[in-house]
């Protein structure tokens, strides 16, 4: 409780904070690199995983908790079979949020300050004013993504939440 | 099935809006499929796209992990 009421404020902060401002103080901070462009994207999503999970925390049901104790299961037996199936539906759902949210952050950090991918790409078509480029790269990119969300993450969270009655 | 045409009508909306506007602002589909076949024929579309999803799976990993551990999870362990 303690812990939750701490690091409030700093969630909140890194919530509200717009991404741009974290890519543009990480490029000024750490440099124009690799390092730089990752750890921002990461930082972006890393308040709505911490959120999400943590949701997933609170909602665990104690008389599960009370009848692993009767039933006296050892703490690797609890995490496995009493936690984490509780927490996986919460884990697959930061999964689903957060990847829709860090490609497309991803192309604004490579806009702003790599020398390639599909970002960088899309201010060349943005300078040039070309729109067939710009579309050129964004639509594969985006069908890709879509592929990725059809046929790994939402069968993965199908497959962990398949315990609940109405599942997900 | 129904997924099927409403992605069919969406491309049929999109090259009806084109032959009415400006191709310079909305270029019709084909247009769009012939510079992605030059970039493609060039490899600078390939290469992009595993760049920028390296760089996705880089961020989203590291995201989750950390995020993951912050929340905290064996507090009901």
């Amino acid at each position: 409780m303690m812990f939750d009421r701490a690091a409030d404020p700093w969630v909140i902060v890194l919530l509200n904070l717009p991404a741009l401002v974290i890519i543009v103080l990480a490029y000024i901070w750490v440099g124009l690199n690799e390092a730089a462009a990752i750890g921002a994207v990461a930082l972006n999503k890393l308040p709505v995983t911490v959120v999400t999970i943590r949701e997933g925390v609170r909602a665990l049901d104690t008389r599960l908790d009370e009848m692993a104790h009767v039933f006296s299961f050892s703490p690797m037996k609890r995490l496995a079979h009493v936690a984490a199936p509780q927490l996986a539906p919460y884990f697959a759902a930061a999964t689903r949020a957060g990847l829709s949210l860090v490609w497309k952050i991803v192309l604004v950090v490579e806009l702003m300050g790599r020398p390639n991918g599909v970002g960088f790409e899309i201010n060349t078509a943005f300078q040039l004013f070309d729109v067939p480029l710009l579309l050129a790269y964004a639509l594969p990119f985006t069908a890709i993504m879509l592929v990725i969300e059809t046929f790994a993450v939402q069968p993965f969270e199908r497959y962990v939440s398949r315990w609940r009655p109405r599942a997900a | 099935m129904t997924r099927l045409i409403s992605l069919v009508a969406l491309f049929a909306l999109w090259q009806i809006a084109a032959d009415f506007a400006n191709p310079r602002l909305l270029p019709g589909p084909m247009t769009v499929l012939t510079a992605m076949r030059s970039e493609a024929a060039s490899g600078a579309l390939f290469q992009a796209l595993g760049v920028t999803l390296a760089r996705v799976a880089a961020a989203f990993v590291l995201a989750m992990a950390v995020g993951s551990r912050l929340a905290k999870p064996w507090d009901a362990i």
